[in-house]
């Protein structure tokens, strides 16, 4: 059934996939050759090094987001709003920044080797290895599955945990057979968010020399100047995530993870003695390493020069980052919401699946969606010439190109964090309204929008500090003289130019604490 | 209705202004300072994107005839000679610059001209070697070298460019000889950036690293205690000086007009300054480059390190080679 909801769908997912669409087609009969000499020499190596970047990454922030979100809906214990807060903060910084840092740090005449050799160890640590890697990217990905996680925890605590509590069962029992498997929306679409960042990562994976399929895209295309066995090599990353998706998808099947919210208070448990202090422990070692330390590092590099920089031109970055970030966020979270509903209110196979061939510019490196987004924009203006509406190009190379590559790009989280909401809400309550004469969408605005205002927030904040993060397709898209706070970082970082990078660092921070802040106070957890 | 009105919009955009637009991969501080001052002298304006230079070409290349750039700056000259073979720029003919930049420096036709040089040195831990057994970047792969090693990966062009060089120098089979042989005297699979190289070598884990000279100069002059201590621990060495030896090879950043520029004789302008001695003065004494021009001295800097012979090959002959060293690179494993 074709209807007006889903028609917009569809069209929205082809504006939004096209650019993709586009880099494939350029792919289309690709160099034999190449990929021949590809898979004798380099290939195995790609293949490993990703699978094992990527698996390594899930695993840790599995246990660090799932275990960070269980321990601060369930149990009660002092400072635990204070632990909501900043557990969230490590996603905040950029992962080529915390790269930088954590090189820097254990650099041979720095701190760490310094304090060694201060009591009497001499041995070399070499961090530049794929370790490093696994554990970094897993400190700035791990929020987004403890944010969405503990949205869903949330969600299903006190309904399931209070009638089970009284029946009797054990917690451990409880948090296995019950939370965890109701939460299996939230968590699997949080994860695939991690696994697709993880394989599309260019700036850390490039400088510990972690070889993974975007540098493979990178090296075949401007190394060997074969973009279409390159664009073979990304096509072939997006089909493995989206197979994951769909067997996933297939696999949940009519499974329900519908529950109704309650006010009733669910019975946190109270931590006493080793329990408190070892949570304590858990909780801050995340915090330490993906926020403190990194902040401290950019606070004492920045600190004296702060002065010469906070200037008008500072804050005109600013302003770029913190603008082109919120419009962004605001038509992701809009255009996703819609996506959502409609598939919720027509649940045709198509519908279902749009979703994840919608986020499918996730898995791709960003500078290749650039050069799609290139592509489509390029030929749209060339349109308007010949028809001598414009003379000049009037889309190419303005803040409009950016932006839209912004969504095709970022359009995933919205679409993930809408989804792994939306499962959590009974479509009875849908019923009950349109039953009472409510058109869809004032059903919309009145029953589903309200329920899912908190997650909406979520994905807004999500999508919001990727954007502000977002380096190589601002790098490239951006109009003349566009400065954002990440472009400034990196450009400072690779001139060596600590004090003034880890200023704009510090820049992404603040302006990324704003939606955060919005969120998380405002619940009040 | 549109049409009228987005025909005001491009007409209120596309105003005639005297400017000069540049696609440039060079983030170094004195750049900065040189499109400033470029405006001061000329009072035509300056816009910049800077990006990957691989990236931005994409970018003019789909473009085409509507680029707004009219300069495309790089590093490394396997970028501009794909430049020129994509039909990226236009040439140019200028007495100036045909005068000041060797000839080797720059295109033949005019589609490109070096503005800075940098050498592909080796540098030596100072206490564990003796700079008198270094010789040759063909020495480095003798098994006396085995665990000692360093250098970036291969998706470092300036690595690209120098196996480009030998293969240009001695054909195919020796460089990938070569590559092999030094691949097994890594001190450790290839990370990091240049710096990073010289930091392991100061703290022992190899004796010899291949670096750009800059990256010397950014070590030395940086406002970090411990870089600070990294150079004070390693020595320079010029490779392959010997009589019948070809010279250290070197690199240029360079600049090109684009194919469809819009403002050539600003951008022509543009390039004759950044070649003149003034500009030249500050890229040797800002970023530690070596001046293009013959008519300006290296740095005081870099005369300290000492005078040297470079490998004195037509530039463009590395650019034809560099697909060849990345699929050698793969072949041989230097990662």
């Amino acid at each position: 059934m074709i209807n007006r909801w889903s028609s917009f769908s569809y069209i929205l997912t082809f504006i939004i996939i096209l650019p993709i669409v586009l880099v494939i087609n350029h792919a289309l009969g690709s160099e034999t050759q190449t990929l021949i000499h590809l898979k004798e020499t380099v290939m195995s190596e790609y293949v490993t090094d990703t699978l094992i970047l990527v698996l390594s990454v899930a695993f840790v922030t599995l246990i660090l987001g799932v275990g960070t979100a269980y321990l601060t809906t369930f149990y009660q214990f002092r400072f635990a709003g204070f632990f909501v807060f900043t557990l969230a903060l490590p996603f905040a910084i950029p992962t080529y920044i915390m790269g930088y840092v954590y090189a820097d740090i254990f650099g041979y005449f720095n701190h760490f080797h310094l304090f060694l050799r201060s009591i009497g160890i001499e041995e070399y640590f070499n961090v530049l290895n794929i370790y490093s890697v696994i554990i970094i990217m897993s400190l700035v990905l791990y929020p987004y599955v403890y944010l969405l996680v503990r949205a869903s925890f949330e969600k299903s605590k006190s309904a399931l945990l209070n009638p089970a509590l009284s029946l009797g069962s054990s917690r451990k029992k409880i948090f296995f057979k019950i939370i965890l498997p109701l939460s299996r929306p939230a968590i699997v679409g949080s994860l695939a968010l991690v696994m697709m960042e993880t394989i599309s990562e260019y700036g850390i994976t490039e400088y510990y020399n972690i070889k993974t399929f975007t540098p493979a895209i990178f090296n075949t295309w401007f190394g060997l100047h074969d973009s279409k066995s390159a664009t073979y090599i990304a096509v072939m990353a997006m089909v493995m995530v989206l197979i994951v998706l769909i067997i996933e998808k297939y696999n949940r099947g009519k499974a329900d993870y519908k529950t109704e919210d309650t006010k009733a208070k669910v019975k946190k448990q109270h931590l006493k003695g080793y329990r408190l202090y070892l949570t304590y422990t858990l909780l801050s070692m995340p915090i330490v390493f993906g926020f403190i330390i990194p902040l401290i590092w950019m606070g004492v590099y920045s600190y004296e020069y702060a002065a010469n920089i906070l200037d008008e031109k500072f804050l005109g970055t600013l302003t770029n980052s913190f603008v082109s970030s919120s419009l962004t966020a605001f038509i992701i979270i809009v255009l996703a919401f819609f996506v959502g509903y409609t598939s919720r209110i027509f649940p045709t196979v198509m519908n279902r699946y749009l979703s994840k061939i919608i986020s499918l510019g996730f898995t791709m490196p960003g500078a290749v969606i650039a050069i799609g987004v290139v592509m489509l924009i390029i030929n749209i203006d060339k349109w308007l010439i010949e028809n001598y509406i414009t003379k000049t190009l009037f889309l190419g190379g303005t803040f409009f190109t950016l932006l839209f590559a912004y969504i095709v790009r970022f359009f995933a989280i919205g679409v993930h964090t809408v989804d792994s909401s939306l499962e959590r809400i009974s479509i009875d309550l849908n019923r009950a309204s349109r039953s009472l004469g409510h058109s869809y969408f004032k059903t919309m605005i009145k029953v589903e929008l309200p329920l899912m205002k908190n997650a909406l927030l979520f994905g807004f904040a999500l999508v919001f500090i990727s954007t502000v993060k977002e380096l190589p397709m601002t790098l490239v898209l951006r109009p003349f003289n566009y400065e954002t706070l990440a472009t400034k970082a990196y450009t400072l970082a690779n001139a060596q130019m600590l004090h003034e990078t880890s200023l704009y660092a510090l820049g992404i921070i603040v302006i990324s604490l704003i939606p955060l802040s919005v969120i998380l106070l405002k619940r009040h957890v | 209705m549109i049409k009228i009105f987005l025909t005001i919009v491009v007409l209120l955009i596309s105003s005639n202004a005297n400017e000069v637009n540049i696609y440039t991969h060079r983030h170094y501080p004195s750049d900065e300072v040189l499109f400033k001052t470029f405006t001061e002298k000329t009072g035509i304006k300056v816009n910049v994107v800077q990006a990957n230079a691989d990236q931005i070409m994409k970018r003019l290349e789909e473009e085409g005839k509507y680029t707004p750039a009219d300069l495309l700056l790089t590093v490394d000259v396997g970028r501009l000679y794909y430049a020129k073979e994509k039909d990226l720029l236009q040439p140019i003919e200028s007495k100036f610059l045909e005068e000041v930049i060797p000839f080797n420096l720059r295109d033949k036709e005019g589609h490109w001209f070096g503005v800075t040089k940098r050498a592909r040195v080796l540098v030596y831990n100072i206490d564990s070697v003796d700079p008198r057994s270094l010789s040759t970047y063909e020495a480095l792969a003798d098994k006396k070298y085995k665990g000692s090693i360093l250098t970036q990966s291969s998706s470092s062009i300036y690595n690209q460019s120098l196996l480009a060089s030998i293969i240009a120098h001695k054909g195919e089979k020796e460089a990938k000889a070569w590559a092999k042989a030094v691949r097994s005297n890594f001190a450790r699979r290839p990370t990091g950036s240049d710096r990073d190289q010289m930091r392991a070598l100061a703290a022992g884990m190899a004796k010899v690293a291949i670096v750009n000279t800059y990256y010397v100069g950014q070590l030395i002059n940086s406002k970090s205690f411990s870089d600070k201590a990294v150079a004070e621990m390693i020595g320079i060495y010029f490779p392959d000086q010997g009589e019948d030896e070809r010279g250290t090879h070197i690199n240029i950043s360079g600049i090109g007009v684009t194919k469809h520029a819009k403002n050539r004789e600003n951008a022509i302008a543009f390039i004759e300054f950044l070649c003149s001695q003034e500009a030249q003065k500050v890229f040797t004494s800002v970023n530690y480059e070596y001046p293009v021009n013959k008519n300006v001295a290296p740095s005081r800097l870099l005369q300290s390190w000492g005078s040297f012979k470079e490998d004195s090959i037509e530039l463009y002959k590395i650019g034809q080679n560099n697909a060849k060293a990345v699929k050698i690179f793969n072949e041989v494993g230097w990662y």
